[in-house]
């Protein structure tokens, strides 16, 4: 009788050590998922700060294109105003997608294409959207790592417990990027 | 990232823990067998009945103790600063801000820094021709991703961040701060092997040999013997890390196309850097110096060089990308260029000619400011600005009064540097995507010595066909004209930045476009076309190397 209290006990003992391990670890995964998001907005905020420097910048050579510029500011404003996961991807989908046209539309204004702070405009908007791309890349591995790991057994019984929730993977909603992948595994 | 940072310190503690462990035994082994030779030395003296024992604890604990303490010292005086060191003696510096690919490049380590989770990396660029990168890190978690010149002109966006994905790798995973210190550590022996040998190469011409030279020679086979176990540490630690950033790299961009084509441009140019001694190798992506032993797969050449086979890199990553060696030769595209006149960028734009001046009995402009006082502007000349139609005199107009206050005065113009054949002001442009001075008039420009280097190496343009004529006359003429002017010193030009002489000559016997170089401050004047002569004489001659 006597041992099988002690035995008990110490099952009880190793079950606490492994709450505690498995509520940390999971701890760590969500503050790690915080701040690859926190990471994404600060790319994010640095693209629409980059914005109305562009449109000054394109505006006066092209007179003509009034419409695309409108659309960008508009994207712009909002992207900026969107808050909840969802929204802001939407608008950061179309806000990158008004982006395009209007480099797209850039190409035929050989001037403005030479331009030295269109030039480095360009370039800073590319490294943003680069780092945006990056930062998401991030998100999405560690948010698909805390994810798994709340749902996959025996975690998910201390997740659900301490009510750990998952989160939403930041997504591309663009057609043209989704259909040509750069590589095939 | 497949490495948490707590599993990083922990290799490197590993690994810090080994190195060091190594240096004692090595330092032990060493300080030992010269003590038993002084021993047999004073043995064979002395009278074999009173000789001590050859071999004792108590010694072996004090000579254990001395190498202790010299290893310790060792470890201290090498691991400190050792990342400022390793850069300069590659000769790398801090990117530029104003040119553009440094700019790239600067992104493009900030957007792999971000892929990675937040690894900080300070980056460095290296003004040589050749084609590669290299990673270095230290205790502190400083790290430095360092490429050269030539890898900035013939990469393009992705295949860069490719390389810097491979370079991070290495940070990331601790690599580099075990090969840093291994390259700090013994790339001292190999400085002091270079000395001993000559110092060796005397004695024995000089044929007074006796201890000394025994002393010598014993320090010089254990260097040997260091350099070859320090080498193979390094192979050890280098051959496997270089598969494995290679992965870190795909999975951070996501991309082994790139990375392979990378590689295989790298491998295809020239990856030297000059005086570089061999032991740094480790921290390079590809050896410097080129040897056929890294590119054979047999069971020494593994042992032997310090990064896996270039073909073996290149079957991993294609196989990941379902592609091939031949699709990834076509997939290679040669880099956009554009003709000439529009790969110009200017950056501050040529001051308006607004101002016209009575002289000689005539109207005369539109002209600069810093024109109107070349021409002899004084207080009292006449003069109208174009777009207001009234005559008046110079010190009625509020900018020219200024002006010329400030000359009274003393002071220098500011209109900046001065075309040294016009006298006209020069105007700042991005050549190649570097920033150079620019004649509006007659079209000179004036560049500094490193920005010359970059804007050899990089082929953003396209030249008209009366460059090449000019190059090919210029070849031709080259060999009559050397004779001529071999001992003519010319000083025809004042150097816009510093106002000494310039001296006409030959920019070097390899590329004999003639120029006028400052011999001050280094800068170098190129008439009209003479930049793009010389560039173009450059491209020719490595299209000549590439196709041997």
């Amino acid at each position: 009788m006597g041992f099988l209290i002690i035995l008990l006990i110490v099952v009880a003992i190793l079950a606490l050590i492994w709450l505690a391990i498995t509520y940390n670890a999971l701890i760590q995964l969500r503050l790690r998922v915080k701040n690859a998001w926190a990471q994404i907005d600060v790319q994010l905020k640095r693209r629409h700060d980059l914005i109305p420097n562009l449109v000054e910048v394109a505006k006066g050579y092209m007179q003509y294109e009034k419409e695309t510029l409108e659309k960008v500011i508009k994207a712009r404003t909002q992207a900026t105003q969107a808050t909840a996961v969802k929204e802001k991807q939407d608008a950061e989908n179309f806000l990158t997608s008004a982006l395009r046209s209007l480099f797209a539309v850039v190409e035929r204004y050989p001037d403005l294409k030479a331009n030295q702070n269109m030039l480095k405009l360009h370039e800073e908007l590319t490294s943003t959207e680069n780092k945006i791309s990056f930062a998401r890349q991030y998100y999405n591995d560690e948010t698909t790592r805390y994810n798994t790991s709340i749902k996959s057994f025996p975690t998910n019984v201390v997740a659900s417990t301490f009510n750990f929730k998952g989160e939403e993977l930041f997504e591309l909603e663009d057609l043209a990027q989704k259909e040509a992948p750069k590589i095939n595994f | 990232m497949p490495y948490s940072f707590i599993e990083v310190e922990k290799q490197k503690s590993w690994i810090i823990r080994a190195v060091f462990l190594f240096l004692i035994i090595f330092y032990f082994l060493v300080a030992e067998i010269i003590w038993l030779i002084t021993k047999i030395f004073v043995l064979s003296e002395l009278n074999a009945a009173k000789a001590p024992a050859l071999f004792s604890l108590l010694e072996a604990a004090v000579v254990f103790f001395v190498a202790f303490i010299i290893a310790f010292v060792h470890w201290r005086f090498s691991t400190r600063d050792m990342i400022e060191k390793i850069l300069n003696l590659l000769g790398a510096i801090d990117p530029d801000p104003k040119d553009s690919y440094h700019q790239v490049f600067k992104n493009v380590v900030e957007e792999v820094c971000i892929a990675t989770g937040g690894i900080k990396i300070r980056c460095c660029v290296i003004p040589s021709s050749g084609l590669n990168a290299f990673a270095v890190s230290d205790f502190k978690g400083d790290a430095v991703v360092g490429v050269t010149e030539g890898l900035l002109a013939k990469l393009n966006r992705s295949q860069l961040e490719a390389v810097i994905g491979h370079e991070a790798g290495h940070v990331a995973s601790g690599d580099s701060l075990s090969t840093t210190i291994i390259c700090s550590l013994f790339g001292v022996y190999s400085v002091l092997l270079r000395g001993l040998s000559k110092t060796l190469g005397i004695i024995s011409r000089g044929r007074r040999a006796g201890g000394a030279v025994l002393y010598l020679l014993i320090i010089y086979i254990v260097l040997s013997i260091t350099q070859g176990v320090s080498f193979l540490l390094n192979m050890f630690i280098s051959r496997q890390s270089e598969y494995r950033a290679d992965a870190i790299s795909v999975r951070l961009t996501r991309n082994p196309i790139s990375l392979a084509e990378a590689l295989y441009i790298i491998s295809r140019g020239w990856r030297g850097l000059g005086e570089i001694p061999n032991s740094f190798s480790p921290i390079f992506i590809m050896s410097p110096d080129y040897s056929r032993l890294e590119e054979s797969e047999s069971v020494t050449s593994d042992l032997l060089s310090t990064h896996p086979p270039i073909k073996s890199r290149l079957a991993i990553l294609l196989d990941m990308a379902h592609s091939d060696v031949k699709v990834l030769k076509e997939g290679i595209k040669p880099k956009y260029k554009v003709p000439i006149e529009r790969g110009i960028v200017e950056i501050k734009e040529e001051p308006k000619r607004e101002w016209l001046i009575y002289k000689d009995n005539s109207w005369q402009g539109p002209f600069q400011l810093g024109e109107l006082f070349n021409l002899g502007l004084s207080p009292d000349s006449w003069i109208s600005k174009v777009d207001e139609g009234f005559i008046k005199h110079a010190s009625e107009d509020e900018i020219l009064n200024a002006a010329l206050r400030d000359k009274l005065a003393g002071k220098a113009i500011k209109v900046g540097d001065i075309c040294p054949e016009c006298n006209l002001p020069l105007g700042e442009i991005l050549y190649e995507g570097t920033p150079v001075l620019r004649c509006y008039y007659c079209g000179g420009i004036l560049v500094g010595q490193d920005a010359v280097s970059r804007i050899m190496v990089r082929e953003d343009v396209t030249f008209p066909s009366s460059i090449a004529k000019a190059a090919e006359e210029v070849l031709k003429t080259y060999s009559m004209k050397m004779r001529l002017d071999r001992f003519r010193v010319a000083y025809e030009l004042i150097c816009p930045k510093c106002k000494g002489k310039m001296w006409r000559g030959l920019f070097s016997y390899g590329y004999p476009v003639e120029i006028d170089r400052c011999d001050r401050c280094r800068y170098i004047w190129f008439d009209k076309d003479e930049l793009e002569t010389l560039q173009y004489l450059f491209e020719r001659r490595g299209q000549e190397s590439t196709k041997d």
